[in-house]
Order: C-alpha cells, then structure tokens, then sequence
C-alpha cells in the first residue's frame, strides 16, 4: 500500500475521532454548566486544558465563558483540532483517498463536510449545539460503522483502526489528567462533585454502561478503573491498546512498535487503579501511547527511496 | 414544461424544421410531459443533492474561493439514433488512425514532411512537439491512446470536428455519473429504449492500458497532479473503478532504471502510467525543471521501454489547433481515404493570406490560442466589445503562430430545463466521444454532451459556465417511436 494512502488513513481516523470527541466534551459540559449555576462557571478553562491550544485561545478570545469556548472548541478555524477543522481536514484527507476508501465512506465525510463546515454562526445563535453535537457524533459512527462493513481488511483497515484508537486513547488520558488532578476541592458541594463525574462519563459515553458494572454510588476511583482498566468497554484505554496490538500483528516491520505496545499494556494490566492515580502514571501512559503513534509515523509513512 | 419552446434559429436536435418531434425523440417526449412538475422539480433537485453528496465536482481556476463546483447535469436526454452513431463511429475511428499515424511517422520518418503534405515549420514550431521521443517505439505503434474529439453539429445537422483532445481528455466520468444519476432521477424514460450501456468504459480502459505493459501481470497506475487538480474527482473515480493505485508524483521514483512507487512495504514496480499530467510537467530533468509534480527520470525509463505512457509524450503535437486543419489531408495520406467526418473551416495565423483574414473581419471569427484546451485563450468575436478584440488582436499580431480563428458555428440546440424559469429552453450543445486506441479502437456509445447554460452563449466548457446531459446511442432505430394503440 502506498506510504501516502496509509498517512492519510491514518490521519482521517484521528480527525475524525476528535471531532467526536470533542464534540462530546462540549456537548456534555455546555448542559452540565446550565444546571449547576455559578458553581460551575470554572468548568470552561479546564477544556481549552484537554483539548491543547489554550494560548492559542488567549490569543484570539479575551475570556474563557459559555461564549467564546464553545465557539472556540467547535467552529473556529484559529483552532485546528475544533470540530469545523477536524472534519475539514478529514475531508480534505478523504479526498485525496477517495479512490481508495469506499465511496460510502467518502459519502459520508463529504456530506457532513457540506452539512456541518459551513454557515456555523446560526448554530450557537439557535441553542443548536446539542443537535450539531450530534450530528457530529453520528458522523463518526456512521463513519467508523461505513468502513467497518465495507473497507477492505488490508493494511488500510489497520492504518484507520490505528488512527483511531490512538486518537481515543490520547483524548480520553487528556481528560482523565485534568479530572483526577484537583483532589479534595472540600469547599464545592458534593453535588456539585457528582455532577461532575457524571459529566465525565457521559463525556466517554460511559454513562450507562458504568452504572451497569457499578452498582454503586459514583465513586472517582472506579469511574478511572472503569475508563482506563476495563478491557470489556469499547472506549476504555485499555481497549484501545489492545487494538493497537492486533492491527500491529497485521502490518509487516511491526516488531519494535509490537514491543513498545506490548510494555504499555502488561503495565497497564498489572496496575492497581489507585496506583495509576497517585504516582501521575497517567502523563507517563499518555506519553507512550503518543510514542507509539509517533513510531507507526516513522517507520510506514516517511520511508526514504 | 415544454409549453412555448421555441426550437427555431438553429437546428434544433428534439424538433425538426416544422416543430414536430423528431421520432427517436417522441416517446421520451411524451414520457416527460406525463410528469407532473412538482414531481419533475422534486427529482431533478434531488439528483442536484446527490452529485454534491458524492463530490462529483470540479475545481475552477481562479476562483478566489479555490471551490469545488458540481457540473450542473441536466436531465433532459440527448439521443443518437443508431444510424447516426454508426456514421459518427466509423468517422471517429478513421480520424484517431490517422492521428496516430502521423504521430508515429512525425517523430520517425517524418514522410508527410518529406512529400510536403504539411508544412515542416508549422510542426516543429508546435509547442508540443517533443525532440525526446524522436525515433521511440512504442508498444502496439500507438501514441494516443485515449482520444476526445469534440464534435458539434452546424445549422444543417451536419457533425463537424471542432477539435481533437489527444493528450489528457477528461470528461469520461460525467458520462458514467450521469447515467447512473438518469437511470435514478427518471427510470421510466428508460423503459423498452434498448439505450446502449456505457459502464463497461472502465474495464475498456484497464485493458488497454494493461495491453500496453513490457511485462505479465502488469502494475497500472493512475498519475495525478493532486486533489488540487481541476479534474481530480475523475482519476480518483478511474483509479478506483479500475481498482488500481492512484499515485502523486511524489509516490513514484526512478532507480535501478525502473520506476517504483513507495509504499508501507518498501519498492513496488510500476509497469503502466495513464497520466493525468502535462509532458510539461512529467519529468523535472528532462523538461520543466520547476514542476513539483512529476518524477525525476521518468522519461529515461521510458526510453528505454522499461515503463509505458499513456499517452505517449509528444502526442500533443497533433492536437495543436493548427495541426488539426490539415488532419482532413493526413486521412487520405496515410489510410487513402475521404475523411468521413469534416473539419470546421479554419484559419492559421502562420499563414500570411489567412492572417490578413483574421485581422480583417475580426468581429465574425472565433479565434482559440494553438495550444490552449478547456476554453481558455478563446476569443468569440461577435459576443465581444471592440475594445477586447483590440486587445487581442494585439497578441495575435505579436505571435501569429500560436493563434487560429474559425468562423462562428452555429451549434445545434437541445431542450435543457431551467430551475429558474420552469420551463425548458433551446441550449447551445456540443459532443464529446472518448475513444481507446490500443489493438484496436474502441468508442463507447455516445460521450459527454455539454450544454451552454448561460443563455445565448456558444461555450459549453465546464470552466466557462457550461453543464452536461446523458446521451443516449440507441440499440436500434426502431423502438424508439411512441407507443401504438393495439399491436
């Protein structure tokens, strides 16, 4: 498979899959932020931490409120990872494969394009974020879903897989970070707290499916056993090393990648959850997750003649 | 909807001269009229939708948006009697022997040159003749492999060859879009037509390109300039149909005397490259040396038959709009035949009478640039202020060489519908067949019609505004006629 064809897929699936992401992130803590009144008002700044680029923010936005954040992680084009960017780039990218991936695929891609690029300003205008958050969601699972009945399982699949579970990894380590760095905020009400760790698993869409497992209270420990242990949730880290692993079996000069993966998760699988949490071994697993993307890079998309 | 058409001042390709439906027209005709227009209307913008959905668009130049537009398609069909298309076939086929003919014989014996057929100053002077291929062979003797001529019919109806496309014609993957987007919009126009298929294009083309390789089991593949490219929709949708790769310039490299492209595994060899790339812009070393978009070294490898191109370079010499007045003559030197299909009188501005010409009675004539496609470099005199002929002319007395004029043909009309208007209205249009010329010459039935939307206007370019219809060659001219009461 051309080098070229394999970078792109790799990064369509990233662009994508942050979009989703993001417009989880945004959608969730917009109404989080309506219920909880003034108490909440700091709910902004911690986004612009997950998502990257808040200097970039302070550059272009004066003040970090339900106004410009919003605006900021959803349709400004100063931001490349928000989701007007992201889906830009991930048609720009399909595009250029559009021979390759399957037209439903690119169907997919270029009518969200079209559909949810352009006249944005209506949108926050009309409080349709939440319906626009959607629209964004379910372009990626129609996406993903599109390719998985009808993409070839050849390297190409590997490469989309890769990408996508790199990107899912990396986003949900950057929320985690920011969620388990404050501990023992003892002045915010406990509902407050509640509120919160709700918004966090609804952000991954674990929601339902924590409280499936857990029969208990929302208790900060477990909801991080949860998203980073639980091998049988599709959008736990765990989960997305593991798939990591198997797309690698399936790509030839896979062995040093194989090797790194491998070590990130029998650390991982032999970890205590309380572990992970109190010796900031989250920086160290967000690191090689992105260690792994970057050596995916270099040894199948920047080969020299 | 066809209330208060008026098909007269031209000859119109639904009506005859006395307003009566031509009869391979009448049964879609009656079909159309039984379609409600709101229904007509819903079907028609729906079909819009799926040509944006689907990306089927093309990038315009100078646009400072730098956006993709979608080819406005048009769903009334045009139709070719079978008869006809047989005329037009055998003209076609004759017409692409000879061109090859004289590309093998101009960068080899130069014969034609030698009996003073044409003028030698006029071919060498052409800005497409290429000095490196001189004395190739090249597999199967064939140097244009896909051809689209673009024909256009006069006041009579009378099909005439306004220009030969002979180095990258494009346009093919309209005519697969907008069969398939007809067959969706109006099925029922389709019923009991016997309609001949046009979707076989695709395994045609792989075929004759594989037909072409040094080696078994050949590796095709498609080279584009880049998503950036006006007509980049249609070598992805080539590259994917034929299943094939669909590199950049920066996939490939030469080494070992070989071309490869890179891949997650390493060298691939590549045996056959339908290039969608100008000579210009193929080989940084042999030509020009500030294009980003070819590969150096290409074109040694091709000399030595190690890699085949398609088309060869140099095939642009015959397309030069110069050349193409004396392909009439190449016909009956090279195949001793009468040329089936004319040729719309022209004027060069190499020639001294003919510039006097030009120059005189500017404001009738149609002046085009020799080595200018897509409608650019184009002047159409009687729809121009004096203050642009001027300014033209200018550059025509500065560089004679490189400009022809013709006179204004007046090119047959179709019924088109207008969104705006409702109704349908009498739309200048053109004809564009694509040819495959490996062991031998395959036309599929029809080609691309395209339609002059601006009112009144004779370009039918994509870039100058223009849209395009199904065409239809029909199996047999017998099923055509509207239904009859009883049997």
């Amino acid at each position: 498979m051309l080098s070229r064809v394999a970078e792109n897929l790799f990064w369509i699936a990233r662009y994508i899959e942050r979009a989703e992401s993001t417009a989880r992130l945004l959608d969730v803590n917009y109404y989080a932020t309506l219920e909880g009144g003034n108490l909440v008002q700091e709910q902004w700044s911690p986004l612009l931490v997950i998502t990257g680029g808040e200097d970039a923010f302070r550059e272009q936005h004066a003040r970090a409120d339900a106004k410009s954040v919003p605006f900021w992680l959803a349709f400004d084009l100063y931001n490349p990872s928000s989701i007007r960017s992201t889906l830009t780039q991930a048609r720009e990218n399909a595009r250029a494969l559009r021979e390759r991936i399957s037209s439903e695929m690119w169907e997919c891609i270029n009518k969200a394009y079209h559909e949810l690029c352009f006249d944005t300003d209506a949108v926050l205008q009309n409080d349709a974020l939440h319906d626009y958050c959607n629209r964004v969601r379910d372009t990626s699972h129609l996406f993903f879903g599109t390719a998985l009945s009808t993409l070839l399982r050849d390297e190409g699949w590997q490469f989309l897989r890769l990408g996508q579970l790199i990107e899912r990894a990396d986003n949900l380590l950057r929320i985690l970070q920011v969620r388990y760095q404050k501990t023992g905020t003892s002045e915010i009400a406990e509902a407050l707290e509640n509120h919160r760790w709700m918004a966090l698993l609804k952000t991954v869409s674990a929601y339902e499916a924590y409280r499936k497992r857990y029969h208990t209270r929302l208790e900060p420990q477990n909801i991080a056993e949860f998203l980073l242990l639980d091998s049988t949730f599709p959008r736990s880290v765990i989960y997305a090393i593991e798939g990591i692993r198997d797309s690698l079996k399936k790509l030839p000069n896979a062995q040093k990648i194989q090797k790194e993966t491998n070590w990130l998760l029998a650390r991982l699988e032999h970890s205590q959850v309380h572990e992970i949490l109190s010796k900031d071994a989250l920086e160290e697993i967000l690191e090689d997750v992105n260690d792994v993307g970057a050596m995916v890079q270099s040894t199948y998309f920047h080969l020299n003649a | 909807m066809f209330d208060h058409y008026n098909p007269t001042g031209f000859f119109d390709e639904m009506y005859d001269s006395n307003n009566q439906a031509r009869v391979h027209y009448q049964r879609i005709l009656e079909r159309m009229n039984g379609i409600p227009k709101p229904e007509f209307e819903r079907r028609r913008a729906a079909s819009d939708l799926t040509f944006r959905n689907q990306g089927i668009t093309f990038t315009v130049y100078g646009d400072s948006q730098g956006t993709e537009r979608t080819f406005p398609f048009d769903p009334v069909p045009r139709i070719i009697p079978a008869a006809e298309w047989a005329h037009l076939e055998r003209g076609l086929t004759q017409r692409v022997l000879a061109l090859n003919a004289f590309l093998r014989d101009i960068y080899g014996e130069q014969a034609i040159l030698r009996d003073n057929v044409m003028p030698r100053e006029l071919v060498i002077s052409c800005s497409n003749f290429r000095r490196e291929v001189f004395g190739l062979k090249l597999p199967l003797g064939v140097y244009t492999h896909i051809v689209g001529s673009d024909l256009v019919r006069n006041e009579r109806g009378e099909y005439l060859v306004l220009e030969d496309n002979l180095r990258t014609p494009s346009g093919v993957s309209y005519v697969l879009a907008n069969r398939t987007a007809l067959t969706r919009t109006l099925p029922g126009l389709f019923a009991g037509m016997n309609v001949r298929p046009v979707q076989h294009y695709t395994t045609l083309l792989l075929e004759m390109l594989q037909s072409l390789s040094p080696r078994e089991n050949p590796t095709v593949v498609v080279l584009t300039p880049g998503m950036y490219n006006s007509a980049y929709f249609e070598h992805a949708f080539l590259a994917q149909q034929m299943g094939v790769e669909l590199v950049e310039g920066r996939d490939l490299f030469v080494a070992d005397n070989r071309v490869w492209m890179r891949t997650t595994t390493g060298r691939a060899q590549v045996d056959v490259i339908y290039r969608r790339l100008d000579d210009d812009f193929l080989d940084p070393v042999a030509f020009r040396a500030d294009s980003a978009l070819g590969v150096p070294g290409l074109l040694e490898v091709y000399r030595q038959g190690r890699v085949a191109l398609a088309n060869a370079v140099g095939a642009g010499v015959a397309d030069d709009k110069a050349v193409y007045a004396y392909v009439p003559k190449m016909i009956e030197y090279y195949l001793g035949e009468k040329p089936i299909l004319g040729n719309v009188p022209t004027l060069l501005g190499w020639d001294k009478d003919h510039l006097e010409q030009m120059l005189a009675k500017p404001a009738e004539l149609v002046f085009k640039a020799v080595g200018e496609a897509g409608g650019y470099g184009m002047l159409v005199g009687p729809a121009s202020t004096n203050a642009e002929i001027t300014a033209y002319l200018e550059n025509v007395r500065v560089n004679p060489r490189n400009y022809i004029a013709q006179p204004v043909i007046p090119l047959s009309r179709h019924p088109t519908y207008y969104p705006d208007s409702g109704k349908m209205e009498a739309c200048h249009i053109d004809l564009r067949p694509y040819i495959l010329c490996g062991e031998k010459v395959n036309i599929i039935p029809g080609g691309l019609t395209r339609v002059a939307l601006k009112r009144g206007s004779l370009v039918v370019n994509s870039s100058q505004g223009g849209g395009s219809k199904d065409t239809w060659v029909l199996e047999d001219d017998t099923s055509s006629s509207p239904t009859q009461g009883g049997t």
